[in-house]
């Protein structure tokens, strides 16, 4: 499952989608909220609620980054809540509020830093250890992925995210307030391959 | 207004993002991320998403964390500090307190042995004696889910465009096409939104139509840059260059008007043979379908004035505040307040919102969008229900949904669907 599938089976309740954004994120997004939780076991619980909120609630997805964007969010509100919590019950206020001065937003660095490497992380958590020995040399010699794949005789993922990138390139066309036909869009696409 | 009672209540809660700042922030930043990946595979950015990648270097330390992400040792090092986790684990603990069945069952491919469809068949035959065992007992089971083998798509973007000369395009939605020129305009169609633009003054106006049919739906930039969404079997006819005095459109079905304020050219919207909308600026919704037992216009911001037409002249008018819904029929308006505006425009956000509407209103909305037709077998239309479902999703979806309420139940053969009371 892609991006794009998980979107249209995300809207259509398909399990497999939940079962696709646990095994592609779950991990990713533990070290994300392990940026504002220091217990590695309560970022995990977070990570968990916040899916389980989703897919109970499943509101309407414009896009796959604005999807993943919420995603964030969520989870870091959940992470803050958990803090205040905890702030209120130990009665440590003024830890909450010694934030830095006005730097740049965790949030905004955090999702750049965990989303570089989760195209990455996706592919390598497919392959078998040796495999992804092979495929860590390759890139780091400066190898595409898409040579890597060839060299593993892989079917992999760049070649459907030339569909992927075409629909990306019609968001950026349409701009924002034609997202929502977007996730129609997602469905035809997806019927095409 | 009567107090509506709810005999069966269901209400999803939706996460609705108010895009707010800070949603567009995190989307930016995905985006960002999206650039860098392709910039360390050795792909190409355009000059826009330089622009945007330049943007953001700019900004605090990010140049130091770009300089970090493009380093791919670095990255290789990143993904093996990412914890190995038990997955199966913590699938089985999050499809459990969903109450979803983990493993997901697998529907197999014809490299299926005999002997694999022969035992798939036993367990059927046992999951049947064990389900009418089940019943016998007379325990209360869940069916709503399971009764709709088949399903109906949702609608999409499409639309049929009439120009000033009678011929007819069809519009798909899908990629950029220049249209030429009509009148004063150039026209371009691009994924499901068609767009006039002024190129030139011409003596000649000429009248364009975009229809939807049912399952379809289209967005229209107009000559004076006011835009409308078009629901599904609606249609809208407007000339190419507005008059100097006033903007007139003719409309039937829905839309969903975001108007370009203009105080010296009011905008009119005629609906024939019941009344009009007349309009300065702002945004609002008409709905004006002939299966409707009126037109209602619900505004969500500004001011506008409904004029009923009742025997040749205007019968009546009200001026309209936000938050308040007209009802025109036949000749008379009534205005309901308090009106949750924000929902006469869910459909166009993509998604049906419904509070305390009775069944047979949704129903001719589902008709509409997943162009079928609606059939009653017993009582059920004056049911009422709240909640709100995704318009991208199957029929099915939305139907499962109204069907938990053990209210009613449903039936889909081919186009059609059955609607009929709840028996267990």
């Amino acid at each position: 499952m892609n991006e794009r599938e998980f979107l249209a089976g995300l809207a259509n309740g398909d399990q497999k989608a939940l079962q696709w954004l646990i095994g592609a994120y779950f991990p990713i997004l533990c070290k994300f909220a392990e940026q504002f939780l220091s217990d590695s076991s309560l970022a995990k619980d977070v990570v968990q609620e916040t899916f389980i909120k989703l897919w109970q609630t499943r509101p309407p997805f414009h896009s796959i980054n604005s999807f993943k964007g919420y995603l964030y969010i969520a989870i870091r509100n959940g992470c803050l809540n958990l803090n205040r919590g905890r702030a209120r019950r130990e009665n440590h206020h003024q830890t909450m509020c010694a934030g830095e001065p006005e730097a740049v937003d965790p949030l905004e660095t955090g999702i750049v830093q965990f989303e570089a490497i989760s195209l990455i992380y996706d592919i390598v958590r497919s392959l078998s250890s040796d495999k992804q020995e092979i495929f860590f040399m390759s890139y780091k010699e400066g190898l595409s992925v898409k040579e890597i794949s060839a060299r593993l005789n892989m079917k992999l993922k760049t070649v459907k995210n030339h569909k992927y990138r075409t629909l990306l390139e019609l968001r950026r066309q349409l701009g924002s307030e034609h997202g929502p036909l977007l996730v129609v869009l997602a469905l035809f696409f997806n019927g095409m391959s | 207004m009567k107090p509506v009672r709810l005999r069966a209540v269901l209400y999803i809660q939706m996460e609705t993002f108010e895009y707010s700042e800070e949603n567009d922030r995190a989307t930016a930043a995905v985006r960002i991320a999206g650039l860098i990946n392709r910039l360390r595979d050795g792909g190409r950015l355009s000059e826009e998403e330089d622009r945007q990648l330049d943007g953001w270097l700019a900004v605090g330390d990010n140049r130091r964390l770009f300089e970090r992400l493009m380093d791919r040792e670095q990255v290789i090092s990143d993904v093996r500090a990412i914890d190995d986790y038990d997955k199966e684990a913590v699938t089985e603990a999050i499809f459990g307190r969903l109450g979803l069945q983990y493993p997901i069952e697998v529907k197999r491919g014809p490299w299926l042995k005999t002997w694999a469809s022969a035992a798939a068949v036993l367990v059927l035959v046992a999951g049947a004696i064990w389900i009418l065992m089940v019943s016998r007992k007379g325990a209360k089971m869940e069916v709503a889910s399971s009764v709709l083998k088949k399903d109906i798509l949702p609608g999409s973007d499409k639309a049929t465009l009439t120009l000033g000369n009678g011929s007819s395009v069809a519009l798909s939605g899908r990629r950029h096409i220049e249209l030429g020129i009509q009148g004063d305009s150039r026209l371009t169609d691009q994924g499901g939104h068609l767009t006039y633009e002024f190129s030139g003054p011409t003596s000649a106006t000429e009248y364009n139509t975009v229809a939807t049919a049912k399952g379809g739906q289209y967005a229209v930039t107009l000559p004076d840059g006011s835009r409308v969404w078009l629901n599904a079997a609606s249609s809208l006819k407007f000339p190419t260059t507005f008059s100097r005095k006033e903007r007139m459109v003719q409309l039937t079905g829905e839309a969903f008007f975001d108007l370009v304020a203009s105080k010296d050219h009011p905008f009119r919207i005629e609906i024939a043979g019941k009344g009009e909308i007349e309009v300065l600026g702002t945004r609002f919704n008409v709905n004006a379908y002939d299966d409707e037992p009126s037109v209602k216009t619900t505004l969500v911001e500004g001011a506008l004035r409904v004029n009923a037409l009742a025997g040749g002249g205007f019968s009546r008018s009200v001026v309209l505040s936000a938050g308040q819904q007209a009802l025109l029929d036949r000749g008379h308006i009534t205005v309901a307040n308090d009106f949750n505006a924000a929902q006469a425009g869910a459909w166009k956000e993509g998604y049906f919102s419904f509070s305390g509407m009775t069944l047979e209103e949704i129903m001719r909305q589902v008709g509409r969008w997943y162009d079928a037709e609606i059939v009653y077998e017993g009582d059920v239309k004056n049911e009422r229900f709240a909640g709100s479902a995704l318009r991208s999703a199957n029929a099915s979806r939305l139907l499962e949904v109204l069907a938990l309420t053990k209210t009613v139940q449903f039936t889909i053969e081919d186009k059609k669907i059955i609607v009929k009371p709840y028996h267990p």
